[in-house]
């Protein structure tokens, strides 16, 4: 038997110390939360009139790790069922593109569009039979998945369409400035997408299946299709992002598209770096991420990878939790699904 | 189907692999009631609240609810007809706030004033936005029973509320028991703590190997010959 009494409950909502952000004065605050977006926004709309093509193209990249960052963190963060075959999903979109514009002549834009919406299809389809199964079982039949499309890209068969394993090239047309906007808008719309269901009903249903599906359940919350609304919601937004990914590549072979090490592990890393369930935490990951491989790889050209795993373990041993959810347990951070 | 039924079982059978765990169970519990069910270990009582909660599926039999089948319906479906359960170990939403744990389990309008209402009740309100984790295990029980609330249940099934809390506590549970029983909702309560049962309960149905064995007042149950055997051997 534990200690109870029935004043403990105000006695611990008093002893609490006080959060540090809300230390700060009111309107200083509502300043920084207006101001450092709009200034962030702004910086980065005229960043490809003022720096290098390098500059640009690293953070055309940061983009799109922020929009699958955020896509995977929107089913697999706030549901917790780990989808290891996420780069199954960037695939089916960046190989829309890549055949509407290659075989079909397409424009980008409209290409583009179509890699959203066939992807969010095949995520819906998939999703049905799929999302049946939990925890580890989900994960691996993910895994199998991805693989089962590289294998399909790659078949003969399909080669009419897809290239086969000799890959499939295009011209996509877009200047360099148009890949950049582009991408810097789906990683803005994902993070808006993430952010409007994390401060509504249907982000806590989500998190409820997360925290106790059976729990849901019995609760009244039909966890089967809110389950398949997010993973459709978040295949929707991957296809865009890996429809757009290809206009950037420009040739698509199977072998490099369909990395799992690559691109589902790296969005899983970055998510889980900034903090699972969060709508800020895969954006604070992406950037944070890209920063530190960048600073390493300039410095130890040898090295970098066995440098890079190291200072991963490091912070993930130190808050296995994520930035944002870390700051919030240090009552740094207010505990709030805004950020 | 007996008149003022809020739930009626009909031979309702379960079975685990060669293991029988509900033995064409048939039992009555009428609305407004505090029913007890008791049974010894493995006697089949978290069992039949799996199959009438629809977390299990029965084998065979009818599980009526205000007359209605609902033997095939999803868990969700049930709770949103108006049963709430909640289980043995509690199953809060730990890394969500007191309040959204809550708010979530509300599917009509007025959630927040009903959140608000039966958290000042069990005086859980100063802790709205602590993680559920941080609760004492004695407040994540109250929690957990005010958070059934939030689905406005008609029937609500108990599996053990007083179990490993202290006796201030226990007592606090069984008055909001006895609060939301006068506001004509049903209770259907497994619990092992005899007092709790004859102090508390109108009805008592006792279980053994997935079949009822006696039911009637707490005072009858207790003296029944069958109970008495299951509970001590002959």
């Amino acid at each position: 038997m534990r200690e109870d009494s029935p004043s403990s409950a105000d006695r611990a909502a008093e002893a609490r110390p006080e959060i540090v952000w809300e230390r700060v004065d009111r309107r200083v605050r509502r300043a920084l939360v207006w101001s450092l977006p709009l200034i962030l926004l702004f910086a980065l709309a005229i960043l490809p009139y003022m720096a290098s093509a390098y500059t640009v193209t690293l953070t055309f990249l940061v983009f799109f790790w922020v929009a699958t960052a955020q896509s995977w963190n929107l089913f697999s963060g706030y549901t917790g069922y780990v989808n290891f075959g996420y780069v199954g999903l960037i695939g089916v979109g960046a190989y829309t593109t890549a055949i509407l514009i290659g075989k079909f002549g397409a424009h980008w834009l409209l290409a583009v569009g179509a890699a959203g919406a066939v992807t969010a299809a095949f995520g819906f389809l998939i999703g049905i039979p799929f999302l049946r199964a939990h925890g580890i079982y989900f994960a691996i039949a993910m895994l199998g998945l991805a693989e089962g499309l590289r294998v399909l890209f790659s078949m003969d068969l399909m080669a009419p369409l897809t290239g086969g394993g000799a890959g499939i090239g295009f011209i996509s047309g877009m200047s360099l400035a148009a890949k950049y906007y582009a991408m810097g808008l789906v990683a803005l719309l994902s993070t808006a997408v993430v952010f409007l269901v994390a401060n509504s009903r249907f982000g806590l249903q989500l998190l409820t299946i997360r925290e106790d599906e059976l729990a849901a359940q019995v609760m009244g919350i039909n966890t089967t299709s809110k389950k398949l609304m997010a993973f459709t919601l978040c295949a929707f937004l991957t296809g865009l992002a890996g429809g757009l990914y290809a206009a950037y590549v420009n040739y698509l072979v199977p072998a490099t598209m369909f990395v799992t090490a690559y691109y589902t592990l790296i969005p899983i890393v970055m998510a889980t770096f900034g903090g699972l369930g969060t709508t800020m935490g895969p954006v604070v990951g992406a950037v944070l991420f890209t920063i530190i491989s960048e600073a390493i790889w300039a410095r130890f050209v040898f090295l970098h990878l066995v440098i890079f795993g190291a200072v991963l373990i490091i912070i993930i041993l130190f808050m296995p939790q994520g930035i944002i959810p870390w700051l919030q347990d240090r009552r740094i951070l207010p505990r709030t699904r805004w950020l | 189907m007996e008149d003022g039924a809020i739930l009626t079982l009909e031979r309702v059978r379960k079975d685990f692999g060669g293991l029988r765990a509900v033995d064409d169970c048939s039992l009555v519990v009428e609305t407004g009631k505090i029913v007890g069910l008791i049974g010894p270990n493995g006697a089949g009582k978290t069992t039949l609240f799996q199959l009438i909660s629809g977390v299990l599926r029965r084998d065979s039999g009818h599980i009526y609810f205000h007359g209605d089948d609902i033997s095939r319906l999803r868990p969700h479906e049930i709770a949103r007809r108006g049963i709430g359960r909640t289980f043995q170990i509690t199953r809060i939403f730990p890394k969500m706030t007191v309040w959204e744990n809550m708010i979530v389990a509300s599917h009509s309008a007025g959630a927040e004033e009903r959140a608000r209402a039966l958290l000042e009740l069990a005086d859980l309100l100063p802790l709205k936005d602590h993680y559920a984790a941080e609760l004492s295990f004695g407040q994540q029980k109250l929690l957990d029973l005010m958070r059934v609330m939030m689905l406005n249940p008609e029937l609500i099934l108990l599996d053990e509320p007083a179990a490993g809390i202290n006796p201030t506590m226990q007592n606090k549970i069984l008055d909001l028991i006895h609060q939301l029983n006068k506001e004509g909702r049903t209770f259907l309560i497994i619990e092992h703590d005899m007092d709790i049962i004859m102090g508390h309960c109108e009805k008592v149905i006792a279980l053994n190997f997935g079949r009822v064995i006696a039911e009637g007042r707490p005072d009858e149950v207790r003296e029944n010959e069958e109970v008495l055997t299951a509970y001590f051997g002959k």
